[in-house]
């Protein structure tokens, strides 16, 4: 028989390990040369990768890209990020996608925050917005400020970030604009636990703050449920629509195993749907968290 | 010159004609051309539909999937859109695209077997999978294939009502594994797949660093979820079953368990199976199925076989 020509648009993709460097003692960027990839993956979207040993791959989000390339940002937790983690430079992986539904971007003046590891997408997302010159704000909550360390590429942020602690400090924001390689009209703000970089504490102490400063008209976020729940609580008190992206343990990832299911209330009925494949991006309030 | 000789990897499943004999099995690869995005659906044997019951079906609550070291529990409860949706959005896929397809039915009686076999009958379907050997449900199913007086009548009113290949897809949670299939034979089925997932458990105990009190496990936190498993953890298994029952019946195995190979293939064509369907494999690699097939494309002109028949017959361990 005639096997007919494939049409593998969404892989499995064999690509090229750029560079993996280490942003803080746990948490990782790993960038892979793939031209289907990088030219199709929205915000929110995620890859899924083959990890040795492992049965099943392993989803992260696509926490930017650039020309051929994308970057994903990893936590090491278990046996599939300390693979990732021994990638180098050279090295291939074998990955599926771009999965999923991605973010719904919309030319509204917008609040973007990123939790913990839940700052891939929405460090992707604010990119996208700084490109297309939608007005945002980017929130980086986390122990520690890993995407604007890397950004601002300057040697003694961390210790200029303490001497601002607790205070939003325009012209080092400016600063970390300037620095930065891509085009960026945004506003950025850093909340860390234990203050080493910007505002000192927890989402909960700041974001009401925040809210009534930036006044946005939507807010985009990822992160732990509890936070995303918390956002999601908070926004609806100043009627804010809320895009959330979820995550789960997948089996496939691609929509049919069912086994990452979530309930959503939409028009009044709950109903299931698959975070993988109608997700991993729903809109807040029809979440039942 | 190669391609000159003519390559016959077909087979027949009774009626069911597939052009190659790498299928998917129930619940891995969703209803239609969902892989489209990873290959050519139209280029392997045939898909086997998820699982589909008279109505639709929420499934059971999280957590429904764990993964193992070489193995998958899954309790996913035939979550499913119903065999009336099916018809109206899925069907037409299927049909427009050209893909082989057998459904998969699941129903909580024998009556609703029926009636599922009746719709099917009456929109044409041409090969029916019978779920008897779903672990993941309260009522139906497995208990259907568990006990022979059981299957006998649901096979065979099933049977009166649908003229188009029968397929009776069997648990090795059964005890005589050999009377069961046999049974599945003489009820009327056209053939048999094996194995689905077997009922299977995991525990997580984690003690707490105050460790466990006396007579109290407060400290203890367990984390389980029951389901079946699946992967290559229960190849062993599924390889045994059909051993054991291709001895006792004459229609078509259909073997699955844990195929994740071409090698995997050639082993349960070794043990009896004359086609074969991959499962949880498909999560991981989604274009499994076709490759499979290249494989035995390219495996057959190596060998110098003409028909999948012969390489079979070749392959076949004798009892």
């Amino acid at each position: 028989m005639q096997l007919k020509i494939q049409n593998k648009i969404k892989g499995p993709h064999i690509v090229e390990v750029l560079s993996n460097i280490k942003l803080s003692d746990d948490t990782w960027k790993l960038t892979f040369q793939n031209q289907t990839i990088a030219k199709t993956a929205k915000p929110g979207q995620f890859i899924s990768i083959l990890c040795e040993d492992l049965l099943l791959r392993r989803p992260f989000s696509v926490a930017n890209v650039k020309d051929d390339t994308f970057e994903i940002i990893y936590k090491i937790k278990g046996k599939g990020t300390k693979y990732l983690s021994s990638l180098q430079s050279g090295d291939s992986a074998d990955v599926i996608g771009p999965l999923g539904n991605g973010f719904n971007i919309e030319n509204k003046s917008s609040l973007l925050i990123g939790c913990g590891v839940g700052i891939a997408p929405i460090n992707f997302l604010s990119d996208i917005f700084g490109k297309t010159g939608v007005k945002h704000t980017f929130v980086e909550c986390s122990q520690i400020a890993l995407c604007h360390c890397e950004r601002s590429r300057e040697p003694n942020f961390l210790t200029k970030c303490q001497k601002i602690r607790g205070t939003i400090h325009q012209p080092l924001i400016n600063k970390w604009i300037a620095s930065s390689q891509a085009p960026r009209n945004d506003n950025h703000i850093i909340i860390t636990e234990d203050g080493s970089a910007g505002l000192e504490g927890r989402l909960d102490d700041h974001l009401e703050n925040i809210i009534n400063e930036v006044k946005p008209e939507k807010i985009y976020t990822c992160g732990p449920n509890p936070a995303m729940k918390y956002i999601v609580q908070t926004a609806e008190k100043h009627k804010i629509p809320v895009e959330v992206a979820l995550e789960r343990d997948f089996a496939c990832g691609t929509g049919v195993c069912m086994g990452c299911v979530i309930q959503i209330k939409e028009n009044d009925t709950i109903i299931n749907k698959r975070i993988c494949k109608d997700g991993p991006v729903f809109k807040g309030n029809e979440v039942l968290w | 010159m190669s391609n000159l000789i003519k390559l016959d990897t077909s087979v027949n499943i009774s009626k069911l004609k597939l052009k190659n004999p790498v299928l998917t099995a129930s619940g891995t690869f969703g209803y239609a051309n969902e892989y489209d995005d990873f290959m050519n659906v139209g280029n392997i044997g045939a898909i086997v539909t998820k699982g589909i019951t008279l109505n639709p079906r929420t499934g059971n609550p999280q957590p429904r999937i764990k993964e193992l070291k070489n193995g998958l529990i899954n309790s996913i409860g035939l979550e499913n859109i119903g065999i009336h949706n099916f018809i109206e959005k899925k069907l037409p896929v299927l049909r427009e695209n050209n893909i082989n397809f057998i459904i998969n039915i699941a129903g909580e009686s024998i009556k609703e077997y029926v009636e599922l076999a009746k719709i099917c009958q009456s929109n044409n379907i041409e090969a029916v999978e019978l779920n008897l050997s779903c672990p993941n449900v309260k009522s139906g199913c497995l208990e259907f294939g568990k006990d022979e007086e059981t299957l006998y009548k649901l096979v065979s009113e099933v049977r009166n009502c649908f003229n188009n290949t029968l397929i009776v897809k069997l648990s090795s949670n059964v005890s005589f594994p050999e009377k069961i299939a046999k049974t599945a034979e003489n009820a009327g089925a056209d053939a048999i797949s094996a194995i689905n997932t077997v009922k299977a458990m995991h525990v997580e105990v984690k003690i707490a660093a105050s460790g466990l009190s006396p007579a109290r496990n407060d400290n203890a936190i367990f984390e389980y979820i029951k389901g079946g498993l699946s992967g290559s953890c229960i190849k062993p298994l599924a390889l045994n079953f059909i051993y054991e029952i291709r001895q006792h019946v004459s229609i078509p195995i259909i073997g699955m368990g844990g195929i994740s190979c071409f090698q995997d293939m050639l082993e349960f064509f070794a043990v009896g199976a004359d086609a074969i369907q991959v499962g949880t494999a498909n999560f991981t690699h989604p274009d499994l199925s076709e490759t499979l097939v290249s494989e035995l494309n390219n495996f057959m002109k190596q060998q110098n076989y003409e028909s999948l028949a012969e390489l079979v017959k070749d392959l076949r361990y004798e009892y």
